[in-house]
């Protein structure tokens, strides 16, 4: 008897460390329908699920602790900005429990509420109060406002004759003013160049440091595992992982380069992931899909093509066929860590070249230059290609990589007319993917062969 | 605010103050901001359809404000003052089927109170009224003399105005959301109305026999108080300003029920 009230005291303060409590969370969007059923629907909300409906978001169940950030990444239409609108109030839920503890501040799209014809200043003062800062809190925090937008003079001229990366730094340095006890982020941080997006990353940090509980939506893998404590994998519109971020990211990469045929036996393969609640020990590939072939060399995952190719101008030359080799000469694009593989590629010259060098570059999924080569120093360039030619180029290398998926490009370089230009460059030429492997203790992107790290007992005094 | 209270329409620009005041500036600023001429069109506008009307009415069709013998100028004077109070309504109420739409990033995408849309609308329109009521006091001065002491109780009949506007547009903008129709229809009615209330005309110019079907508009016992109020030195009973009042009060808690009964699900059709 006397440990009762106890107990209920223990859910109370639980229950209070909950910042957002989702439980068997629906929406069901009304599809275009003849006007008289949507206006009935309106007046009678129980009237749901009739032919003219699509569900955005099913049986979504997350709670979310006070102080915690949690990304929600998944592919296009998986629900996820549906869910963000629920969690804000924008939109109102079909069914489910949604409670939200504490202020929130939404950062759903940038600028809303943002008229060209006013000034950066004008802009602000009415976005913060739109966003509900006080007058006296926007009059403390407008200098920083202004300092964190770092667009100067622009402040004071009409928004529209910003660039829309001044746009966005005016916008977001407003919203992350807010000081939120919740912010909800839409995929809105991929905005502004690298150095106002490290800005805002700082600041979202800071912001987690100071005890807000963020929830966000990204598409950058490395975001998610910078910021997250937890992340959730949504597909058509249900929550298949919450796990920590490295796997869920893991698995949201599969996703996406995965083929219809396949979704399902890797939906079935997360679901079960999910439920043994395995978290900590990563899923090993099974030796099926390596098709039996040693674990050193890699394998060749045909769905996964580069979809961001994109090429330069051919002056005289054409690169061909790149791809990337395993030890055993086979082509393969899903890769071991540490092992060596071979990136080649031909290129065909039409006429003449002088001064050839070929070149390549492995990038990340957000594009950050990891490493690249060119076959000769400046000084030795190939004095001269004659026309009709095709030579191979290989570039070996270490695939010394954090699991992930990385893009590479090739280039073909001349001199003419005194000028050293591309002769032709494709960027996003292939890509690869670097597995997962169990108990890793690798973070950051490079492999560094950094020393496993040793503890001994260090007695003071 | 609880749609329960009838409190509620009223209170609640209060209870949004801090949002209240750059709302209905922006909303003021950005009719005129980028036009060479910029508020001075605030003042212009007016004048102008005050010219048209006094031209059209008066030295086309002779019309006759009832038996008091009037001059063109005090005609003018007559139908501006209807003409004014009477846009305060219109200029909410056209706005209002497309208002939601207008401002639908302010319902998917923020925590915003739509509800306070109504509001913005019409104290931009009051705005307005304040510019034409000073431009009325100025010819009032000019063509008849000072204004009477009685003219100070105008806000007073304004009242009915705002709350029946307000009512309206909660309801029309929530509609508005599903009909699109609605612009169109909304347009006729308020031409109609404006037909159809004593602005161009006194009420006393209806027929007898129709009389007690005329005095079903709303606008017509208002009208005529503010009327009275200014050009007849009267002020009339509280029993003449009151019915409307509380009319207008119980139409504007209605609509705001409405709304916010049905503004859960803006964001799915916006």
């Amino acid at each position: 008897m006397s440990c009762e009230p106890q107990l209920r005291d223990q859910r109370n303060d639980s229950h209070r460390d909950v910042a957002i409590h989702i439980s068997g969370l629906s929406k069901t969007y009304a599809l275009e329908a003849p006007t008289g059923t949507r206006l009935k629907r309106m007046l009678s909300p129980a009237q749901s699920g009739s032919a003219y409906s699509h569900t955005a978001l099913s049986d979504f169940d997350l709670d979310i602790f006070r102080g915690e950030t949690v990304g929600i990444v998944g592919r296009n239409g998986s629900g996820k900005s549906t869910l963000l609108s629920l969690v804000c109030g924008t939109l109102r839920k079909s069914a489910g429990e949604l409670e939200v503890n504490g202020h929130i501040a939404p950062l759903l799209t940038l600028g809303a509420g943002f008229d060209p014809e006013f000034t950066g200043r004008e802009n602000a003062l009415m976005n913060a109060a739109i966003i509900g800062l006080k007058k006296a809190e926007i009059r403390e925090s407008l200098d920083s406002i202004i300092e964190f937008a770092g667009i100067g003079d622009f402040f004071d001229q009409k928004i529209k004759t910003y660039s829309s990366g001044m746009y966005a730094r005016l916008a977001f340095s407003v919203a992350i003013h807010a000081q939120p006890e919740i912010l909800v982020i839409d995929e809105i941080l991929s905005v502004g160049d690298d150095a106002f997006t490290r800005k805002c990353h700082a600041r979202l940090a800071e912001l987690k440091e100071s005890g807000s509980t963020i929830l966000f939506v990204s598409h950058s893998a490395q975001l998610v595992i910078d910021l997250c404590d937890r992340a959730v994998l949504l597909e058509g519109g249900s929550r298949l992982l919450t796990a920590r971020p490295k796997e869920v990211i893991e698995y949201y990469h599969k996703l996406i380069y995965s083929s219809p045929e396949n979704r399902a036996t890797l939906i079935t393969e997360i679901q079960e992931f999910e439920k043994s609640g395995s978290f900590h020990h990563p899923p090993t590939e099974k030796a099926t899909e390596t098709g039996g072939a040693p674990r050193k060399s890699g394998r060749f995952d045909p769905e996964l093509k580069s979809e961001s190719r994109s090429e330069y101008e051919q002056l005289g030359a054409v690169i061909r066929n790149p791809r990337v080799l395993n030890a055993s000469g086979e082509q393969v694009n899903v890769l071991n860590r540490g092992g060596e593989y071979t990136y080649t590629y031909e290129v065909s010259f039409s006429e003449d070249a002088y001064g050839v060098q070929f070149g390549m570059m492995i990038k990340t999924a957000t594009g950050v230059e990891i490493s690249g080569q060119v076959s000769h120093p400046d000084e030795e360039r190939i004095e001269k290609v004659p026309g009709h030619h095709t030579l191979r180029v290989g570039f070996s290398f270490r695939a010394k990589l954090s699991a992930g998926t990385y893009f590479m490009n090739a280039g073909v370089m001349g001199i003419r007319q005194g000028e050293i230009m591309y002769l032709h460059r494709v960027l996003d030429a292939t890509t690869f993917r670097v597995e997962v492997i169990e108990r890793d203790q690798l973070t950051g992107r490079v492999d560094l062969s950094v020393n496993s790290p040793w503890t001994q007992e260090q007695t003071v005094g | 605010m609880s749609p329960y209270n009838p409190l509620s329409p009223i209170l609640l620009p209060w209870r949004h103050r801090e949002l209240v005041a750059p709302l209905a500036r922006r909303k003021i600023a950005s009719r005129y901001r980028g036009s060479t001429l910029g508020l001075l069109w605030a003042i212009l506008n007016p004048l102008l359809m005050l010219g048209i009307y006094t031209f059209v009415f008066s030295v086309v069709f002779h019309a006759k404000w009832g038996l008091e013998s009037t001059g063109r100028s005090s005609f003018a004077l007559f139908l501006f003052s209807g003409f004014i109070l009477y846009s305060v309504f219109s200029d909410a109420v056209n706005e209002a089927p497309s208002l939601l739409v207008q401002n639908r990033l302010y319902i998917r995408q923020l925590i915003f109170p739509t509800e306070l849309l109504a509001w913005i609308s019409l104290i931009s329109g009051l705005f307005h009224f304040c510019i034409n009521t000073v431009i009325l006091t100025i010819f009032y001065g000019w063509v008849i003399g000072p204004p009477s002491p009685s003219a100070l109780l105008l806000p007073i009949s304004v009242a009915p105005i705002i709350l029946i506007s307000l009512g309206a547009v909660w309801i029309i903008s929530s509609l508005g959301v599903h009909l699109k129709d609605l612009g169109h229809i909304v347009g006729l009615l308020t031409t109609a109305l404006l037909f159809l209330s004593p602005i161009f005309y006194p009420a006393s110019a209806v027929p007898e026999s129709l009389q007690p079907l005329y005095a079903l508009n709303p606008f017509v016992s208002i009208l005529e108080n503010s009327r009275a109020l200014l050009f007849d030195h009267s002020i009339p009973e509280w029993r003449d300003w009151l019915s409307p009042l509380a009319g207008a009060w119980i139409f504007a808690w209605f609509g705001y029920f409405f709304f916010m009964k049905t503004k859960e699900g803006f964001a799915d059709v916006v």
